[in-house]
């Protein structure tokens, strides 16, 4: 058993070495592909030897031919499941960031330009394998593999690749890619203190108006939703106006670490994740501050996404497009 | 959470996955076809019975009912074992192991579930083939086998079912073919052995039918209506006239009153010894497997080519019992003067008759005796009393019983066939004192158009006499060939029709005649060239290659390269996609521009378009930034302009870049190439 541990461990250093690089779009190139005989291939080989000397025992000509045929078929095979991933193009990688507790998605998109179709294509990671895929000439499609699901932070996939046992499921051939980052967000937390500072919530500094309260109408400009264009008033006057609610866009939220109930790290940042959640859920600009770190007021998904991997990756070092 | 994702998070090794209804029937279907051949050289329960089994299996996928049990599995493995053992009394040899692997193979399509079950299903159709190849070597079968093989890997294939089956079944064909070289080399070229490797379970060929060491009457009549082949002869001369076509068999010296039975091989260190006269015959024999050790050779043989012995009795012997067809080259001459000293041994055993038995015979025999001065005279009196006597030829002559046989078939029915006919007559030589004995064998032959080949078939079977007379050894008779056409019934007409005892001969050229001869001539060569290809056949063909003083380890080693070499050009041609040249001018100008980059590191990416390219090269290489741009502005305006002169400029520019050489530049861009792939 230490031996077949040992080789699977040389295995996967050399393989690894191999791997084929993350400057997308990129063709899988022959000295990137390492195949082997499958459990199936081997049963197939004994049954090629089998005949063989059946056919030695009773000089049966016929016996050679079908023992040589099926050999040659064997091997016939390996070419092709080579070819199967020789020249596939990868032309990306990505895992969708999750909340902790939650699978992460792996996405590879794959393309297949040359004119037969690749069967079977299949992704590995982590310890789990994907649902196969065939592409046809011409098609460009996803190979999605589920990750387990893990705490908040950084994680690297070390193990990952491309595999296909088509057509006959007699070898294995494997390239490896290179290890993928992604984020995952701290868990919402579901028994969060209301976000301080918010409409109706008692807070500091701050209206109490409803973001959906009419307030007149304002001159539109570059920039602003079509849904807050006032169509019916546009048609009587043909001025694009925008309509003005009360309490939106004036004031600036500040979701502070500091101010997060409780002493425990996880909690807290759990706790204005969830914070984050809302104050993105109610469209006024909004700020985060971490000790150390401060994120600039903003709206939009672009902006929850940078705090959330702040948050994410709390107590940094955060990269630069947070 | 994705509900949709949670079945991909288990974590499966490859193909245990459950297999697709297609891919369960296509399994099925080529199992099934693999186990059709057994229906002809086994008993029909075993075929039947797996294919009962398999139903049962097609019946539970269509149902999408459970499996049965592992007792229900037991019991039916315990019953397959039992009736293998009751039917075939043993559990070896090719016949109860063949049988064995039918039913077994039936039994795991009961219990398979995944891709990977099924793909073992179709693997073990090639099992199943080989065994029915030890049956049965036919060119009929081999030509089925084909389809079973292609059936079996399109079984084979699992995904695929985003494809269609005219699809699936070129793909499947392709495959084929691409295997078909390296396959050839290999059994070309792997190295034959004289004889058997570990010689066991001599496998009982269900279809092969022979001559046998016991002579009784009947047995001749049942083997002529065979109208199988039992061997082929190509003469290299002249073929000889019906009348002098005579191939030797068992010879029969002991008769007890109704059998005859051969002397048995008691002085294998003893040899036939003849004086041949006249010209030699040269010629080939192509022999069907038979399970006797009988060669048949032109009567009398004097050398043979494959290893054989001539016993005193002048039968040809191989070394063990022929379970596969065999070819070898022979000389003999039909003229001959065979023990004319003869032993009083052998005098004394060829004289012997039961005590008592057919007394009218025995008076007959006397009284010839008595009224011819030479033992020719009484061999003439008693052909031409078979002659003028009422007899008849046929194949049902019914059944004798009883003692005195021969007085009842020569007094009394009068109807027989070969065997009753040779047997009568040596009871009556012996009883006038002249050594006689039977010989079997085979006779006349019709010769086929297509290919010349003499063909003897199993109705070619025969009895005829061997009479020893002073001074000229042993003298052929046949006593058959003096029955009148006239009394020769309709029923063995087509058995004497290639005979040399017919007086007739059936002038049949009709159109299935041809299509039988045009069948026997491929199936000659079938014979021939791949199943007779075998040591003696590989050693001709090295000889002819000038591979003669090669040993077999070199042998081998060629083997091995060649079958390389040919994997690899299909590898090439069948399978990797091959650069097609480009039809127009322009872009034939522009990929090879390409090409040259590439040659230097810079390879043109499938999504690249000319003027991206362009840009790129010209930022890894910015002293040639100029005439890169100029390349990609010429090919746009050759390719999607109206200039007619860019074309021309095209390939003026490419030139020119050819000129320049790779430069210093093309190194340093392949090297800045690859530090920055490994940067990130």
């Amino acid at each position: 058993m230490r031996v077949f541990h040992f080789l699977r461990h040389w295995m996967d250093r050399t393989t690894s070495r191999r791997s084929v690089g993350n400057n997308w779009p990129v063709a899988v190139a022959n000295r990137q592909i390492f195949i082997l005989p499958s459990r199936f291939g081997i049963t197939g080989a004994g049954v090629a030897l089998a005949l063989l000397l059946v056919a030695l025992n009773y000089q049966s000509s016929p016996v050679f031919l079908l023992a040589f045929f099926l050999g040659s078929l064997l091997q016939t095979a390996m070419v092709i499941t080579h070819q199967h991933l020789r020249g596939l193009v990868i032309s990306d990688i990505a895992v969708d960031p999750v909340f902790a507790g939650e699978a992460p998605c792996l996405r590879i998109r794959v393309s297949n330009l040359r004119r037969r179709a690749r069967p079977g294509l299949q992704c590995f990671g982590g310890e789990h394998g994907s649902r196969s895929l065939t592409l046809q000439s011409g098609d460009t499609d996803s190979l999605t593999v589920d990750l387990p699901a893990s705490g908040r932070g950084r994680h690297q996939l070390q193990r990952l690749g491309l595999a296909c046992t088509e057509p006959f499921g007699t070898f294995r051939a494997w390239s490896r890619l290179q290890p993928v980052d992604y984020i995952v967000y701290p868990r919402p937390a579901a028994d969060a203190p209301p976000p301080p500072g918010f409409a109706g919530h008692g807070g500091s500094g701050t209206k109490h108006a409803q973001p959906d309260d009419f307030a007149g109408l304002a001159r539109y400009r570059p920039g602003d939703r079509p849904g807050q264009i006032a169509w019916l008033a546009y048609a009587r006057s043909g001025e694009l106006e925008r309509k003005h609610f009360a309490g939106g866009g004036t004031s600036i939220h500040w979701l502070d670490f500091s101010e997060v109930p409780g002493t425990d790290t996880e909690k807290r940042l759990s706790i204005l994740t969830s914070w984050c959640l809302a104050a993105e859920h109610s469209q006024q600009p909004w700020g985060l501050r971490l000790p150390g770190h401060r994120i600039a007021a903003g709206k939009g998904p672009r902006h929850l996404t940078a705090c959330l991997r702040a948050l994410a990756l709390f107590p940094g070092p955060y990269d630069g497009n947070g | 959470m994705r509900p949709g994702h949670d079945k991909a998070l288990k974590d499966r090794a490859p193909g245990s996955e459950n297999a697709s209804p297609a891919q369960a029937h296509r399994a099925l279907i080529a199992l099934a076809a693999a186990a059709m051949p057994f229906f002809f050289s086994l008993p029909p329960w075993v075929a039947g019975g797996a294919l009962v089994i398999m139903g049962w299996r097609t019946l539970l996928l269509r149902t999408r009912r459970p499996l049965p049990g592992i007792i229900v599995k037991t019991i039916l493995i315990f019953l397959a074992l039992v009736a293998v053992v009751i039917s075939f009394r043993s559990f070896g040899g090719a016949t109860a192991g063949g049988a064995f692997l039918v039913i077994t193979a039936a039994l795991k399509s009961l219990e398979s579930r995944s891709v990977r079950d099924f793909r073992i299903v179709a693997l073990s159709c090639w099992l199943l083939l080989g065994a029915a190849f030890l049956l049965d070597q036919s060119l009929v079968l081999g030509i089925y086998a084909v389809f079973v093989a292609w059936l079996s890997v399109l079984a084979l294939q699992g995904v695929h079912e985003t494809l269609g089956w005219p699809a699936r079944a070129r793909i499947t064909g392709r495959v084929l073919v691409a295997a078909l070289p390296v396959a050839l080399i290999l059994f070309v070229m792997f190295p034959r052995l004289p004889g058997p490797l570990f010689r066991f379970g001599a496998p009982k060929l269900a279809s092969v039918s022979g001559l046998s060491d016991i002579l009784s009457p009947g047995s001749i009549a049942a083997l002529s209506q065979s109208n199988a082949i039992a061997f082929r002869v190509k003469f290299q001369a002249a073929v000889p006239k019906p009348a002098a076509r005579y191939f030797r068999g068992p010879v029969f010296t002991h008769f007890n009153g109704t059998t005859w039975l051969t002397n048995r091989d008691i002085h294998p260190h003893l040899a036939g010894q003849f004086k041949p006269s006249g010209t030699a015959v040269h010629y080939r024999v192509l022999e069907r497997a038979n399970g006797t050790r009988y060669l048949f050779a032109l009567a009398l043989p004097v050398r043979i080519s494959t290893a054989s012995r001539l016993t005193p009795d002048y039968e040809l012997l191989a070394p063990h019992r022929l379970w596969n067809d065999i070819e070898y080259n022979g000389v003999s001459f039909p003229h001959y003067a065979a023990q004319v000293r003869l032993p009083p041994a052998t005098r004394a055993a060829n004289l012997e008759l039961p005590s008592g038995a057919d007394p009218r015979t025995r008076a007959l025999a006397r009284k010839w005796r008595g009224a011819s001065k030479t033992p020719a005279g009484v061999v003439r009196k008693a052909l031409a009393w078979f002659r003028d006597k009422p007899f008849y030829y046929t194949l049902r002559p019914g059944r004798l019983s009883g003692r005195n046989q021969i007085d009842t078939f020569l007094f009394r029915t009068r109807r027989g066939f070969c065997e009753h006919y040779a047997s009568a007559f040596a009871v009556l030589m012996r009883a006038a004192g002249i050594p006689t004995r039977v010989v079997t064998g085979y006779a006349g032959g019709a010769i086929n158009p297509y290919d010349g080949w003499l063909v003897l078939r199993q109705s070619n079977a025969h009895a005829w006499d061997e009479v020893w007379l002073a001074h000229r050894g042993w003298v052929r008779v046949d006593p058959t060939s003096v029955i009148p056409p006239g009394r020769i019934e309709a029923s063995a007409a087509s058995a004497v029709a290639s005979s040399p005892v017919s007086h007739f001969r059936h002038l049949d050229t009709g159109f299935f005649w041809h299509i039988r001869n045009f069948w026997d001539a491929v199936n000659t060569t079938w014979t021939e060239y791949v199943i007779g290809y075998g040591h003696s056949l590989q050693n001709r063909l090295f000889d002819k290659l000038g591979l003669a003083g090669a040993g077999p380890l070199a042998a081998a080693l060629l083997m091995v390269a060649l079958a390389a070499m040919a994997g690899m050009l299909v590898a090439l041609f069948g399978f990797t996609q091959w650069r097609t040249r480009e039809k127009e001018p322009v872009k034939r100008i522009y990929s090879r521009w390409c090409r040259r980059l590439a040659r230097s590191g810079l390879e043109r990416r499938p999504w690249e378009g000319p003027v991206d390219f362009s840009r790129r090269v010209a930022r890894a290489w910015p002293e040639r930034a100029r005439a890169a741009d100029e390349i990609a502005r010429l090919y746009c305006a050759a390719r999607y302009g109206e200039d007619a002169t860019a074309t021309e400029a095209l390939k003026r520019r490419v030139r020119q870049w050819r000129q320049a050489g790779p430069g210093p530049a093309a190194t340093a861009t392949r090297r800045r190439g690859r530090s920055g792939r490994g940067s990130r």
